[in-house]
């Protein structure tokens, strides 16, 4: 035995020794053991031991003991039962597979061996005989026929009919057509029909209990079997964990993925366990993934159970809205939501065919016609096929995008497409499926309206000319009566009391605070009821207490939920978030009481800027999640009256550009659904008590690409219907690269500046907004949804070699360093954007300015970077009233200024090109037009004159002589959705 | 899909100092390992990658509430989980060995690989835990290191982590364990 201190001398001299070239180590040993033969020898049969230790115990020690496996003996040429196994087909998590000769009927069939574990319990063995065979006995031609279930020598073997062709799993590798899709779904949806309509449920359908036949053919194998997998009837919660510590990793792993909620939480399954499976299996042909996946088997169960899988916007497949709806109905997490019946799914699926092939027909010109690919579209080069996924596109919305102020048309063709819709699949209706939905008001600039509980009275703000006025309309003859006359208050947050005799509204200053007053509907003077108040008030059951958020407050980090009486008195926190948690502050959003009294439910923000919404308990003020869903603007949310589910304002996650859309979100559950499917941004809400009538304002613009040669107003002609998103950008040979929308997703396109020969760049990747090009023309840097967050990436002017350059940062506002090294951009959302700084090559991104600020714009000679600045000592003040210019290093602003007038419709800066001044779009008297900031600190000058409209867009070329700008009338109207069921 | 109370704070206690709390954790980490371990063993077929860290990850995250856990708490159960292991299949190789010495000499076609796994590598498994015994008398931090990287699973990083040294010391010392083992092997 080696003394300690002899060991270290060992370790010691064996690692200096193994540092040396072997025929030095010899030599060096002879010095460094000075003689001591036995350290000698020691070290040296170390060094030979560690010279051949090959592989030993590299692999840890599981994987020893499965590599013992292989040499299990062979299988070939044993008899089982009559079967003489011929050879290895295949293993599975449920048991190895062989093809064998039925030796009395000189056929081949397929063997399966079922593992021991299994088969040990003889109750659920039987079990899973009788339905095994009960499903083969119904001679389905989408069922695997069942030969034989047996027992040889305590082995349990099936055998069944043999099937030559690969597994669904197989044939997904090579991708699949829309209409092999519809081919294997109809045969999959079918074989579970007969099966469930005999009491049979699969329980484990996915892509390996799918045989495709060479012939097209498609099996279902493995009914019941998964029978024989399940633990005991009475799995409690926890039994999805141990289920998944019980079977073998790979088998679970396979199994989880396609595993429905209640099998997820353990609870008995049925029919509509397989309903969902199919969806899983369905969503993967088309996707090419599956619908909910994760590195961990806990973050596969978690998506299952709380997320919604990516929509097929945002994977790049552009197969028929009806697929996904289909794909989505059995993919409802809810049983009682899903199809109910295999056979539901398959008339609807039946239908998808029919209807497809009728469009195919009609299309001559294309061979085998809609055949859409329901692969990804690259990016790049794709320009064909994105063309006919947006003629298909626009087919179905019918005409998705008028110009020409026609509010209207594009409101008919939003409400035509849903109703085609529902037309098409009549089905059990939910609270405001059915939807109609009309416009109230025609004054173009309603800010914020109001319902009545009875229905009978519509209240609404108007913004003109920078003044704010309230009217009351009665409904039935539309007679207008103004309540309160226009000033320079804003006036917003506009709610009844539930008696709907008394009107509550808050006024706002922008330097002023805030205050509630409350008004009779039907004359008389306001009275001041509190102040400090950032939301409309939500009023208890009973009327005698109201909910609003105050901002700043309890503390100046803080934002809370206060309750008071209705005559302001008695006030009290219900709940107070610090930062970056909060209570958004603005009027559109707001909390809502509950009908039972007890809760409140309230959007709720987070950094970045992803909110949700929540529940707080009214006499503890616990908190608790109305859904695991995350959105990028959050508006009002309103109760229905049963408690069945609330109905809310918001913009998700993957369509951040896109508008807020009216949703639904079951309650408890938490499932959201879309109301609304337009390009309208919705604000506030508001609801009748009965919850069948929601009033809510709309926002829509209706822009066009206007050029006006000299920058000037007078000769500017329009030249493309085109609304562009925060980036028109001139490459230095002259042509535009802009943004656009065509179906509710907005793409990168270039054209010529007089608007021909436009081209998409980009196509079926998410919602890609804010183009900026590099002053060398090489590339083009937006932000893009398309890895399903909000980053920035890179691509070449012809749209090819994508490179994400920020992760998970919640980037927008691309701009160039004139020297094309950098990009500049914002971080997180409007009212918290900080501005970065990240190399174009890639790299690390390093942060600049710590400022509340958005839009930054490098100056021409590179030093300076310029930003829409907000220096309000107030956090929950949401006004950037300067612009402030800093060191392209980074700092404190260098000089700010100031603006005159209304700080919230400024959308882009630019610099000149000599860099002497800064250019902006700013709103007066209800039109907008381009003002100049000289850099010396002089007056800002309107260096356009438009007459009319807004400009959402501008940009002069790069030498100066061309102004781009898309420009048109915003509409904002009382829009009521009824619901119809 | 709450982790059992107790082990969480087990695993705090123990890192407070408290010496007990190991006694009483190891008994219910034991358990689930052997669990997971007997499955993981009985039903993976070659052909698979095996991922042992998963697998003492899986008894992780059941076991223990990640919410009140501190971050050196997966270190330490990484450790914990290594030392079970070792003792779960060495257990079992002294079973296996024991039911060959009084063999009733059957041979029965099984589909359970429990059966095969232990033919020839039991005495590799024995053998090597005595010489891991014997390793430790010398240097306990070198026996250490091969328990956590042959039958906890770990990486060299995650093994520095647990032991709380530098990467280097851990690839010097597992060099000379692997060759001093692989010599009293031969």
């Amino acid at each position: 035995m080696l003394t300690i201190n002899r060991w270290q001398q060992v370790k010691e001299l064996f690692h200096s020794a193994l540092e040396r070239e072997p025929e030095e180590r010899d030599a060096y040993l002879d010095a460094a053991c000075r003689g001591d033969d036995s350290l000698r020898e020691e070290v040296l049969s170390l060094i030979a031991s560690h010279e051949q230790r090959g592989s030993f115990l590299d692999a840890p020690a599981y994987e020893v003991a499965a590599s013992l496996l292989e040499e299990a003996e062979p299988m070939q040429g044993r008899l089982v039962g009559h079967y003489r196994v011929l050879s290895l087909l295949g293993r599975g998590g449920m048991g190895e597979i062989y093809l064998a000769e039925d030796t009395k009927l000189d056929r081949k069939v397929a063997l399966k061996l079922l593992p021991e574990e299994w088969t040990e319990e003889m109750g659920r063995l039987r079990r899973f005989q009788l339905e095994a065979r009960a499903a083969s006995a119904l001679n389905h031609p989408n069922i695997l026929t069942i030969y034989e279930i047996g027992e040889s020598e305590g082995l349990h073997f099936i055998a069944t009919e043999f099937i030559e062709g690969e597994t669904l799993r197989e044939r997904m590798r090579q991708g699949l057509k829309l209409e092999e899709v519809l081919d294997v779904s109809v045969q999959v949806a079918s074989a579970l029909q007969a099966a469930h309509e005999a009491g049979i449920i699969h329980r484990d359908v996915k892509p390996e209990n799918i045989m495709v036949r060479r012939d097209g053919y498609v099996k279902v194998l493995d009914f019941g079997l998964a029978k024989l997998v399940e633990q005991s009837e009475s799995v409690n919660l926890e039994g999805a964990t141990r289920m998944l510590s019980n079977t073998n990793p790979g088998l679970v792993m396979g199994t989880v993925q396609y595993m429905s909620p209640e099998q997820a939480r353990g609870l008995p399954v049925d029919a509509r366990t397989d309903i969902w499976s199919l969806g899983c299996v369905l969503y993967e042909m088309v996707a090419g993934r599956a619908p909910f996946e994760g590195p961990t088997m806990t973050d596969v169960l978690a998506a299952i159970l709380e997320r919604e899988p990516p929509s097929f916007s945002s994977i790049m497949t552009d197969a028929p809205a009806e697929l996904e709806w289909i794909i989505r109905k059995s993919l409802r997490k809810e049983r009682d939501e899903r199809f109910q019946t295999a056979k539901e799914v398959l008339s609807d699926l039946r239908r998808l065919r029919e209807e497809l092939e009728f469009e195919a027909r009609g299309s001559q010109s294309k061979k085998s016609g809609a055949t859409i690919e329901t692969r990804a579209i690259a990016a790049v080069d794709t320009n064909a096929s994105v063309e006919v996924a947006a003629a298909t596109r626009g087919k179905r919305r019918g005409l998705a995008l008028a110009f020409a102020g026609l509010l209207a048309l594009v409101f008919v063709a939003a409400v035509a497409s849903s109703a085609y819709r529902f037309l098409w699949m009549k089905k059990a209706v939910r609270p405001f499926e059915k939807i109609n939905i009309t416009q109230l008001t025609s004054s173009r600039n309603v800010i914020h309206a109001a319902i009545s509980p009875d229905g009978n009275y519509l209240v609404y703000s108007i913004s003109d000319r920078e003044q704010h006025s309230l009217w009351l309309r009665q409904v039935s003859n539309a007679n207008d009566t103004m309540i309160v006359p226009p000033s320079d208050a804003g006036i917003w947050g506009i709610t009844f009391s539930r008696d709907g005799k008394d009107l509550y509204y808050v006024t706002r200053h922008l330097d002023e605070g805030s205050t509630l007053y409350r008004i009779p509907v039907l004359g008389g003077a306001p009275v001041k009821v509190l102040v400090n108040i950032d939301s409309p008030v939500s009023f208890s059951p009973d009327g005698r207490q109201m909910a609003f958020v105050r901002g700043a407050f309890p503390a100046r980090e803080e934002s809370a939920i206060v309750i008071a009486d209705k005559d302001g008195g008695q006030e009290r926190v219900l709940a107070s978030r610090r930062r970056p948690v909060r209570f958004y502050p603005i009027y559109f959003t707001g909390p809502a009481w509950s009908p039972d009294g007890e809760w409140i439910a309230c959007a709720l923000f987070n950094a970045p800027p992803y909110g949700t919404f929540s529940a707080f308990n009214v006499r503890d003020g616990s908190e608790k999640r109305l859904t695991e869903q995350r959105f990028t603007q959050l508006g009002r949310i309103e109760w229905l009256k049963d408690m069945s589910g609330l109905v809310f304002v918001g913009s998700d996650l993957l369509t951040p550009s896109l508008p807020g859309q009216v949703w639904h979100v079951s309650y408890p559950g938490g499932e959201t659904r879309r109301i609304t499917n337009d390009l309208i941004n919705y604000r506030g809400l508001s609801m009748t008590a009965d919850a069948t009538r929601l009033v809510t304002s709309s926002v829509s613009e209706v822009a066009s690409l206007w050029a006006a040669p000299d920058g000037d107003a007078g000769q500017a002609r329009q030249i493309a219907p085109i609304r562009s998103r925060g980036g028109l950008a001139f490459t230095p040979d002259g042509r535009v690269v802009y943004s656009t929308e065509t179906g509710g997703v907005w793409d990168i396109w270039i054209m010529n500046a007089d608007g021909t020969n436009r081209k998409q760049l980009t196509g079926g990747a998410g919602q890609n907004i804010e183009p900026a090009v590099s002053p060398d023309g090489r590339y083009i840097v937006f932000t893009s949804t398309r890895a399903s967050t909000v980053d920035l990436w890179r691509i070449n002017l012809d749209g090819g070699n994508p490179l994400q350059l920020t992760k998970e940062a919640f980037a927008t506002n691309a701009s160039f360093s004139p020297d094309g090294r950098w990009v500049v951009y914002a971080l997180g959302g409007r009212g918290t954007h900080r501005i970065w700084k990240v190399p174009v090559e890639g790299g690390e991104p390093r942060g600049l300015f710590n400022k509340p600020s958005y839009r930054p714009v490098v100056s021409p000679d590179g030093r300076w970077v310029a930003v829409f600045y907000n220096d309000s000592p107030n956090p929950y003040n949401d006004f950037f009233r300067k612009i402030a210019v800093f060191s392209f290093e980074g700092g404190a602003p260098v000089k700010t200024f100031e603006f005159a007038g209304n700080p919230t419709t400024r959308d882009v800066l630019q610099w000149t090109p000599e860099g002497d001044a800064l250019l902006y779009n700013q709103m007066k008297d209800n039109v907008s037009n381009i003002w100049r900031q000289p850099l010396d600190g002089g007056q800002a000058v309107k260096i356009t004159d438009f007459k009319e409209n807004l400009i959402n867009d501008f940009a002069y070329s790069r030498d100066g002589r061309l102004l781009l700008c898309t420009r048109g009338p915003v509409i904002r109207e009382a829009m009521m959705i009824t619901d119809l069921r | 899909m709450q982790p059992p109370e107790g082990v969480t704070q087990l695993l705090v206690d123990w890192s407070n100092g408290d010496q007990s709390a190991l006694d009483k954790l190891m008994p219910v980490v034991y358990d689930e390992l052997r669990r997971l371990a007997s499955s993981y063993l009985r039903r993976e077929r070659a052909g698979h990658t095996l991922q042992p860290t998963a697998l003492v990850n899986e008894a992780y995250m059941k076991l223990v509430d990640q919410r009140n856990a501190r971050w050196q708490n997966r270190a330490q159960f990484f450790g914990v989980a290594a030392q079970l292991m070792r003792r779960i299949l060495v257990d079992h190789a002294r079973v296996r060995q024991a039911q060959k010495r009084g063999g009733s000499g059957q041979q029965q076609l099984s589909l359970s690989h429990a059966d095969r796994i232990a033919e020839k590598p039991d005495i590799d498994l024995l053998a090597l835990h005595e010489a891991l015994n014997d390793l430790a008398t010398i240097d306990e931090q070198q026996a250490r290191i091969v328990e956590l990287r042959f039958f906890g699973g770990l990486t060299i990083e995650e093994t520095a982590e647990v032991l709380g040294i530098s990467h280097a010391t851990v690839e010097r010392d597992w060099t000379l364990a692997r060759a001093w083992l692989r010599r009293e092997l031969s």
